[in-house]
C-alpha cells in the first residue's frame, strides 16, 4: 500500500509537470532534434545566405543584450528591452538575445510579434542563439522557422577595427561533434585575420561558481576543458551566456566569461545588459520591472551612466 | 621531525599488519568515447588499503590517450552498525588534462551508508579549474566552482560480499572523474572472484579463506543536458581488469 502510495505520488507530480513549463520527458531523451541535427540545419541556412557584416560608424560602440525572457503571455520586460534599444540613436545597429525566448509551449508568435520591432523598417537586426526551454516539447522546428540558424558568426566593422561575433548553439547543455570541429576550424583560420575583439555567445554558462546556478546546469567537463582551451588559444577574448539569470564576469586564461541577468517578466531581478566595445570592455546592467529603487549597475570605470 | 616520521611509519607498518581485511589492486583497461575527445583507451590503478578495521585508503590513478592524467587519494574512516556501516570519504583528486592544459583539483568530503544490497552517499565538493600555463601576476589562471553536491547511489544484485555481484547506480563522481552535479553518470557492474584461495596473503591475521584474484567489468554512461530537461547522449566509458586480493 505504501509503495502504492509512493508510485502514485510520483506519477501525479509528473503529470503536473508535463505539460506546462517542465518538460520533464526531456530529462530522459530530448524530444527536438540533437546538437548536431540543430548544427547541420543551422549550417544549411547559412550555407544559402552567407554571414553578414555590420558596419559601425565608430570604433566604440555599445551593444544591447537580452536574455532569458521566457515569454509566456506577457512581453512587459521584452519591450521594454525593445523600446529601449530602439530609442538609443548610439547603440550599434545590432542587439543580442542569448536564448530561452519562451518559457515552455508555443508563445513564438507572441514573443517574435514583440521582438521583430526591431527588424521592421529600422535597419537593426537581432542576433539569436538557442536556449534550452526553446527547444522544450519538440519545438527546435519553431524556433528555427522564426530565427532559422543558431550556429553562425558575423564581423562588426567600424572606421579602424573589425570586431568577430560567433554564434554557439548549445541549447542542449552540449556543443556536439560536428559544431565543436566546425568551431576550431573557425577560430584557427578567423584568428589569423587582425580582429580587434573576437567575442563568442551562446546560452549555457561554462562554469559555476554560486549559489545563482545552483539550478542550472553546464556542459560535461570534457567540453568545458575543451571550450575553455580553444577559446584561450585562438583568441577570444569574451564569451557571453545566460541560462542562469544571474550575471557574473569571470576570466579565465585570458578569456572574460559574463554571464548574463534574465529578462523575464515577473522576475525579481530582471535586467539587460549594455555591453560597450572599445579597447576595453563596459557593462552596464539596466534594470527592468518592479525594482525597489532605479539603479544602473556600471561594471568598468569611466563608463558612463546612461 | 625525523623521529615523528619514524613513528608514524611505525604506526602504520603495525596497524597493516594487524589489519584483517585483505588489500586489493586492480589494474583495468578502458576504452571510452564522448562526442569531445571521441575515441580514447587507457589504463586505471586502483587500490584499497585497510589499514585497520575502522580504517582504509583508497589510491587510484588514470592515464589515457586523450592525454588527461587523473590521481585521486581518499581517506575513509569506517564504521560498523548493527546493519551495514556508516562511512566517511575525505578525497583529494587531480586531474591534468595536458591536452586542454588544464588542471582540476577537487576536494571532497562525504558520508556514506552501505547496506549489503545498497549503497547511498552525499556529500560535497569544491572544484578549482587551474591553468598549466598559469602567470603568477595574472587574476585569471584560475576558476573555483565553491560548491557541488556528490551523490551515489549503489544497488547490488547480490549481497555486498558474494564472490559475485552485479551492480547499477548513479553518481556523479568516480575515482577519476568529478562531475558537478546536474551531470550524472550512469554505471552498471559486475566482478567475479576466481576460485582459487590464499595463493598468496600477507598476513596470517587475515579473517578467513581469501579469493585472490577477481575479475571486474564496468561501463560508465554519461548524458548531457538532463537538468537541461534536453538530455541526449555525450559519452560512454567501458573497463575491464583483473584485481589482486592479499
Amino acid at each position: 500500500m505504501k509503495k502504492l502510495y509512493i508510485f502514485s505520488l510520483i506519477a501525479l507530480t509528473l503529470a503536473a509537470c508535463t505539460p506546462g513549463n517542465l518538460d520533464i520527458l526531456g530529462m530522459f531523451y530530448t524530444r527536438s532534434e540533437g546538437a548536431d541535427q540543430r548544427f547541420e540545419q543551422s549550417m544549411q541556412y547559412n550555407d544559402q545566405h552567407g554571414y553578414c557584416t555590420i558596419t559601425v560608424p565608430q570604433d566604440e560602440y555599445h551593444v544591447y543584450i537580452a536574455s532569458d525572457t521566457h515569454v509566456d503571455f506577457t512581453t512587459l520586460n521584452l519591450d521594454t528591452f525593445v523600446t529601449d534599444y530602439l530609442a538609443d540613436a548610439t547603440a550599434a545597429p545590432f542587439c543580442l538575445h542569448l536564448g530561452d525566448f519562451i518559457n515552455s509551449v508555443g508563445h513564438y508568435d507572441t514573443c517574435y510579434a514583440h521582438l521583430s520591432r526591431i527588424w521592421n523598417g529600422t535597419g537593426d537586426t537581432c542576433f539569436c542563439t538557442v536556449g534550452n526551454h526553446d527547444i522544450y516539447y519538440d519545438q527546435w522546428q519553431v524556433w528555427r522557422s522564426f530565427f532559422q540558424t543558431s550556429s553562425y558568426w558575423f564581423v562588426v566593422q567600424t572606421p579602424a577595427h573589425k570586431d568577430l561575433y560567433i554564434c554557439i548553439d548549445t541549447g542542449d547543455g552540449t556543443m556536439g561533434s560536428k559544431q565543436r570541429k566546425w568551431l576550431e576550424a573557425l577560430l584557427s583560420e578567423q584568428s589569423q585575420l587582425g580582429y580587434r575583439h573576437i567575442i563568442a555567445f551562446t546560452h549555457t554558462h561554462i562554469f559555476k561558481m554560486d549559489a545563482s546556478q545552483g539550478h542550472t546546469s553546464n556542459m560535461a567537463l570534457e567540453e568545458t576543458y575543451e571550450l575553455c582551451d580553444l577559446f584561450s588559444r585562438y583568441g577570444v577574448d569574451l564569451v557571453l551566456q545566460g541560462h542562469s539569470h544571474a550575471r557574473n564576469i569571470s576570466p579565465f586564461k585570458d578569456v572574460q566569461y559574463v554571464r548574463v541577468d534574465a529578462l523575464e517578466d515577473h522576475y525579481y531581478n530582471a535586467f539587460y545588459t549594455i555591453m560597450h566595445v572599445g579597447k576595453e570592455y563596459g557593462w552596464t546592467f539596466v534594470p527592468v520591472g518592479p525594482q525597489d529603487e532605479d539603479k544602473f549597475e556600471v561594471y568598468a570605470p569611466g563608463v558612463p551612466h546612461l | 621531525m625525523k623521529k615523528l616520521l619514524y613513528i608514524f611509519a611505525g604506526l602504520l607498518v603495525t596497524a597493516a599488519v594487524s589489519a584483517k581485511k585483505p588489500y586489493s589492486i586492480t589494474l583495468l583497461g578502458e576504452y571510452g568515447y564522448n562526442t569531445t575527445w571521441e575515441h580514447f583507451g587507457g589504463g586505471e590503478l586502483r587500490a584499497n588499503l585497510p589499514i585497520n578495521d575502522n580504517f582504509e585508503l583508497d589510491v587510484a590513478g588514470e592515464g589515457h590517450t586523450a592525454r588527461v592524467y587523473t590521481f585521486s587519494a581518499t581517506a575513509r574512516p569506517v564504521f560498523q552498525l548493527p546493519v551495514g556501516e556508516l562511512f566517511l570519504d575525505g578525497t583529494l583528486f587531480y586531474s591534468h588534462v595536458q591536452r586542454n592544459r588544464i588542471a582540476d583539483f577537487v576536494m571532497a568530503a562525504s558520508i556514506g551508508y552501505r547496506m549489503d544490497y545498497v549503497s547511498v552517499q552525499v556529500g560535497t565538493f569544491c572544484q578549482i579549474f587551474g591553468d598549466l600555463d598559469y602567470n603568477y601576476h595574472a587574476l585569471d589562471s584560475y576558476n573555483v566552482d565553491p560548491f557541488n553536491v556528490l551523490y551515489r547511489l549503489q544497488v547490488n544484485v547480490r549481497p555486498q560480499t558474494s564472490p559475485w555481484n552485479l551492480y547499477f547506480g548513479g553518481t556523479d563522481y568516480t575515482e577519476l572523474e568529478y562531475e558537478r552535479h546536474w551531470q550524472p553518470i550512469f554505471f552498471l557492474g559486475a566482478h567475479y572472484d576466481l576460485p582459487f584461495y590464499n595463493v598468496f596473503s600477507r598476513s596470517d591475521n587475515l579473517k578467513g579463506n581469501i579469493r585472490n584474484f577477481r575479475i571486474l567489468a564496468e561501463v560508465y554512461c554519461k548524458p548531457t543536458g538532463m537538468f537541461h530537461l534536453d538530455a541526449s547522449f555525450y559519452g560512454i566509458k567501458a573497463k575491464l581488469g583483473l584485481g589482486i586480493r592479499f
